[in-house]
């Protein structure tokens, strides 16, 4: 291959999508991201809170957005659609036909004139049709870009030239084009990542569920936009029929999926049992009244990610009633209410009334996503997800063209996010040798020197079209701002975010040599960066720079009181002007990058991680404690797909043995840690001092051994009681003595989901089964049991459920009020479990007796936490820094994890987590320095103590006490900047750089003035 | 017969040439094409239909077009406005009772039981008229009707499309020139 393109494509602007997009951006490579709508952000943007942490989707969501938007090396072709890829990996050209927005994005200021006064009202998409938007509009309030479109279907200037038209007759700042027209762009890039996700199951089709006839029949989907702020009834939750608020909720699991009568979807969505849980336990919080009765109808309880049995357990504290019936049919009611007719697990029929039924509908593939691939050449499965195997989990069957995210299997966010980073890096594999070729540099002027200078502030007033300046009267504002001390120009801009008068703005810093700005305009989460850019543009500093939100804050909440909205105004400039007359350049912070990695643990995660940074000619020490490479895995005989582990193991191991670039310490320890991102300094018990630029924790699990104690079962006791990893040894080792037996019991979730380890631990239901499956191979005539609470083979694992039923396999649930007794009589094993369906005892004489057992965290592994600064999970497991949507990365920048220590799970999440966890090593490896904070933590020595508040608060070990003096000191590498040690600091001796009690106190006694 | 051989030929995949079709969907068809004049005028009294999806026929057996033909045809027959339809409908309806030998085995109080849903279901519809396009479904509708004290009428298609029909002389009569 010659030298390959430094460019990628990513199809799809969903979550996925986006974070690929990011992971490549920001480590050296140039981004294409398509997206068929008008605004990235895909289904993640439509729902209203995120589990298990609740936290607002959007709000997590909105700054990776923002931050694709703006990114110099991201280029984003909204209403975009791939029509074709021709060419190998290292070099594809891609045609991409981006459709008309006839909507000048340069120009479009988003003031929403256009849509107040378009006559055209259609059914809202983004709210699956349950409110109404214009012909001209905006997919979202915080889509990014954020621009309008022009609906060309509904718009009746598109339709009858010469009708209305009212848009460009209002648009101040003159962005209609309805001359637009599609255009076609050859890309050339290296390699493809397809992130195009799913769509819910159209529950129409399932005519039992009344969907589609009756009002208060909805889907989850549907579910989302009722709760969100942003949805048509603006998080009052409402229900369709008589927009009441609903007090009495059923929820319906397994709508589309787990069915392979009428849904034809075998697989399970793996996703809707926690987001019903979720809607449910947010529909109490929601409701006004206080007074919700929610029901989940459901067959089996799928939480098995992490954290989300407690959060299950959590709902069902809070009185969440959980129903484990198949809703067959569901009747009209009085009120528009609705009947839900079920056969309880005793199998008698029972009846409840609800208000609103909403539907857990499943994910399935677009067909026109499947369209695409066929025409891309990239192999479906039969569930028509992107084909995939366990050892290449975000491979597609075209070299060089990625997959991630719910396209190749049902799965939720923060796995999409996983599998995004993983198919980076792999895309960064390919194309490493082009890293940084056709990336873009912004390059600023030298910045002028104004220590000695006197404030010399200017003002910009922002009308914001008539957004701000319909309420608030901003020529006062702009006048007031003149009498402000110290203010030596101001002025007021129609759109102070626009291009012309962002140009404008540098050259009137330049000709008033200007040391300050003031912007009063919309908010800064959006609008700071683009402000404090062009203060650099015009050779100052960014950080003598303040906002006033006069739009947010003031005319968008006080619309109705224009006088006090205009001394609001006032407040706020006058508060900015003095904050900012004290505020000084800070330095942009930079640490020097040592490129070479530290991997902990030579499991298949960390086999895989440094497998991948190495590729990439990175150099990786990998440490591992015991004396062979493999870790747990080399006890496993193959994986849910049917692909035997230890070969591809020794493979693995192999390439990493013959591998120069990976240097493997076996039988050794991590002694110490010093240093921070970019320049790690670590101890090895060996000896040896490794300085790395990055680090990767993947030092695994252990398998919980039941040896006493109420999980016992006669484990340890009776030779025939094995744990899965045991039998899977035999398996390995093709046991002769597994021949011929007669019945074989299995008993599930042995010491998972109890009291002592409340989580589940996500692999053991897939395995056992598996390994049923297996044994009923070789002996067909074998009884076989599994003795289960709920079976949780998620996504595609399904279907080994299936398989195993249908081969005779019985299951039997058992609940922890009602646990399997396990004794025996004369050396044979007895078991004896209460069948819930026949209603009576069952006792089984198996030959075998497996227990699968827990996955637990290892004793040691807070130790290793400690010496990184990473937190842990009451559970043991390693804490990432965001369980949603930064899976693989510590609060502690730099150290990256992996594998099972993270939480158990199967070995393609493992792999992908691993290459996940080195594409993002890879964000600092990739670059010379690495960016630090710049608002940081300043100590005066004359007024520390040494009394070390400071340094117990800091939750990033960032101060320290010195040991000569006895002062505190901070590491500025470290600093995140949030304060914790200045409202710690009782003798007033921290400040926050720009943040410090003079600038506080000087916007304070602004804000006090009387004027 | 119609169910038995069906599902035979399907369960055990038999090559054969011929399809199954139900009287009902050639009446549709026949309407459809107007070969089957029908006129729903006789009903100045407003006479109310609704309807029993029998199991082999529709859910086992030909799916939801035959039920949705079925309501076709007694619309036409009836006028539109005269039918009122259940709920469960089509492939969801449910089971009359009667089935399985029912009817036949003798036991009378299990079946009467298993038939009441399927009463307070016909008897919610408020029709003076069921129609039962099965034999086993017809009786026991009858008897359920009969035994909890309904007040409607149970019968076949054909009774109703018989009244319906305008016998255009013409025109001539269907099938033949």
């Amino acid at each position: 291959m010659s030298t390959p393109k430094g460019s990628v494509l990513i199809v799809g602007g969903g979550i996925a999508g986006v974070q690929a997009a990011l992971d490549l951006a920001d480590s050296g490579f140039y981004v294409h991201l398509v997206e068929k709508s008008s605004a990235i952000g895909g289904s993640m943007s439509q729902l209203d809170k995120t589990f298990p942490t609740n936290d607002c989707s959007a709000c997590i969501l909105s700054p990776k957005l923002v931050e694709c938007g703006r990114h110099l090396n991201i280029n984003l072709l909204t209403l975009s659609e791939v029509l074709s890829i021709e060419g190998e990996p290292g070099s594809f050209r891609v045609k991409v036909r981006e459709n008309p927005r006839y909507v000048d994005v340069d120009k479009c200021i988003a003031c929403g004139s256009c849509a107040e006064k378009c006559p055209k009202k259609v059914p809202n998409e983004f709210d699956l049709g349950l409110g109404k938007r214009k012909a001209i509009y905006l997919r979202y309030p915080q889509a990014v870009p954020l621009k309008y479109a022009i609906d060309p279907e509904h718009c009746i200037y598109l339709k009858k030239p010469g009708r209305c038209g009212f848009c460009e007759k209002v648009c101040p700042a003159d962005a209609i084009n309805f001359k637009d027209t599609a255009r076609e762009h050859d890309l050339h890039v290296g390699s493809v990542i397809l992130a195009l996700g799913f769509r819910p199951f159209d529950p129409s089709r399932l005519d039992f569920t009344g969907y589609g006839q009756f009002k208060n029949v909805v889907t989850s989907m549907e579910f989302e936009r009722l709760l969100s702020p942003s949805g048509p009834c603006l998080g009052h939750m409402e229900r369709p029929s008589d927009h009441q608020e609903p007090r009495k909720i059923a929820w319906l699991q397994c709508i589309g999926s787990r069915d392979i009568n009428k849904a034809c979807h075998g697989y399970c969505s793996s996703v809707c049992c926690m987001y019903a849980i979720k809607q449910a336990v947010i529909a109490k919080e929601h409701s006004e009244s206080g007074d919700v009765d929610a029901t989940i109808f459901f067959m089996d309880m799928r939480t098995h990610g992490k954290g989300f049995e407690a959060y299950y357990n959590r709902a069902r504290d809070e009185g969440i009633d959980f129903k484990r019936a198949r809703v067959h049919t569901i009747l009209p009611a009085a009120n528009d209410n609705l009947k839900v007719r079920f056969a309880g697990e005793d199998g008698k029929i029972a009846e409840d009334e609800f208000d609103l039924v909403v539907l857990s509908v499943g994910l399935e593939t677009d067909p026109q996503v499947m369209r695409l691939a066929h025409e891309l050449g990239i192999e479906l499965d039969s569930d028509s997800f992107a084909a995939t195997s366990c050892f290449r989990p975000v491979e597609t069957s075209r070299k060089g063209i990625f997959v991630c995210g719910a396209l190749a299997e049902p799965k939720d966010i923060p796995q999409s996010v996983m599998e995004a980073s993983a198919a980076a890096l792999e895309a960064e594999r390919i194309l490493h040798p082009a890293r940084w070729t056709e990336t873009r540099k912004k390059e600023f002027p030298p910045e002028r020197d104004v220590h000695a200078e006197p404030p010399r502030i200017g003002v910009f007033v922002c009308s914001c079209g008539i957004n701000i300046a319909s309420v608030v009267d901003v020529q006062a504002v702009t006048d007031y701002a003149w009498t402000l001390p110290g203010v030596v120009f101001a002025q007021n801009n129609l759109f102070t975010c626009s291009q012309d008068t962002i140009n404008q703005m540098a050259e009137i810093i330049k000709r008033e040599r200007l040391n300050r700005v003031v912007v009063a305009s919309c908010t800064p989460r959006t609008h700071e960066p683009l402000f404090q850019e062009t203060l650099r543009e015009a050779g100052i500093n960014k950080f003598l720079f303040e906002m006033a939100n006069i739009r947010d804050q003031d005319s968008w909440v006080h619309q109705d009181e224009p006088d006090a909205a205009t001394l609001k105004a006032k407040d706020l400039v006058r508060m900015a002007v003095a904050k900012v007359r004290g505020d000084e350049p800070l330095p942009y912070n930079s640490v020097p990058v040592t490129k070479s990695a530290l991997v902990i643990g030579a499991g298949v995660a960390g086999l895989t991680a440094a497998l991948s940074l190495a590729d990439q000619g990175f150099p990786v020490t990998l440490v591992e404690r015991k004396d062979r490479l493999g870790g747990h895995a080399r006890k496993f005989f193959r994986t849910w797909q049917g692909q035997e582990v230890q070969s591809y193991l020794q493979e693995l191991a192999g390439m990493v043995e013959a591998n120069a670039n990976i240097d493997v310490h076996l039988g050794t320890t991590v002694e110490d840690v010093s240093g921070s991102v970019g320049q790690f300094r670590t101890m090895l018990s060996d000896g040896t001092e490794v300085k790395h630029g990055a680090a990767i924790v993947a030092v695994g699990a252990e398998s919980f051994k039941p040896r006493q104690g109420r999980w016992n079962y006669l484990y340890g006791k009776n030779p025939n009681v094995h744990t899965l990893l045991e039998l899977d040894q035999r398996f390995i080792k093709d046991d002769p003595g597994l021949k011929g037996l007669n019945q074989a019991v299995f008993i599930h979730c042995v010491g998972s989901r109890v009291p002592e380890r409340p989580y589940c631990s996500r692999v053991c239901c897939t395995h056992a089964i598996d390994q049923a499956i297996h044994l009923k191979e070789m002996n067909p005539d074998m009884d076989i049991f599994m003795l289960y609470r709920d079976i949780r083979t998620y996504g595609k694992r399904e279907h080994l459920y299936q398989k195993a039923r249908s081969l005779g396999i019985v299951f039997i649930r058992y609940d922890l009020d009602n646990l399997p007794r396990v004794s025996e009589t004369s050396g044979r094993l007895v078991v004896e479990v209460k069948d819930p369906i026949i209603d009576a005892e069952v006792t089984l004489h198996p030959d075998l007796l497996i227990l699968a057992s827990a996955v637990r965290p290892r004793d040691d592994v807070g130790e290793l936490s400690k010496l990184f600064k990473c937190a842990m999970t009451s559970d043991g497991f390693l804490l990432e820094a965001h369980m949603k949507l930064r899976p693989v990365d510590f609060a502690t920048d730099g150290v990256y994890l992996a594998g099972l220590c993270h939480y158990p799970k199967p070995v393609e999440e493992t792999i992908a987590q691993a290459k996940a966890a080195a594409s993002r090593a890879g964000l600092v490896l990739s670059r010379d320095a690495v960016p630090a904070e710049s608002i940081t933590a300043v100590v005066n020595a004359q007024k520390c103590t040494g009394c070390s508040v400071c340094t117990k608060v800091c939750a990033y070990h960032a101060v320290n006490m010195d040991a000569n003096s006895q002062k505190a000191v901070v590491d500025t590498g470290l600093c995140k900047g949030c304060g914790a040690c200045v409202a710690g600091c009782r003798s007033d001796a921290i400040t926050l750089k720009n943040l410090g009690n003079e600038q506080i106190m000087a916007a304070v006694e602004a804000a006090m003035e009387d004027f | 017969m119609f169910y038995a051989t069906l599902e035979g030929l399907r369960r055990f995949k038999i090559p054969h040439k011929f399809e199954f079709v139900s009287i009902i969907s050639l009446y549709a068809q026949w309407i459809r094409e107007g070969r089957l004049n029908v006129d729903s005028s006789w009903n100045s009294d407003g006479l109310k239909f609704t309807v029993q999806d029998p199991c082999k026929l529709v859910r086992q057996g030909l799916g939801d077009a035959v039920a949705e033909d079925l309501r076709y045809v007694i619309k036409k027959v009836a006028g539109e406005e005269n039918f009122i339809d259940v709920w469960p409908r089509l492939s969801n309806n449910y089971c009359c009772g009667g089935g399985g030998g029912a009817l036949q085995a003798g036991f009378v109080e299990n079946r009467r039981k298993y038939g009441k849903l399927k009463f307070d279901q016909l008897a919610a519809t408020g029709a003076d008229v069921v129609i039962t396009p099965c034999h086993n479904c017809h009786t026991q509708v009858l008897d359920i009707c009969d035994f909890y004290g309904g007040k409607w009428k149970t019968t076949h298609l054909w009774n109703w499309l018989e009244k319906a029909l305008i016998i255009d002389g013409s025109a001539g009569r269907a099938g033949k020139d």
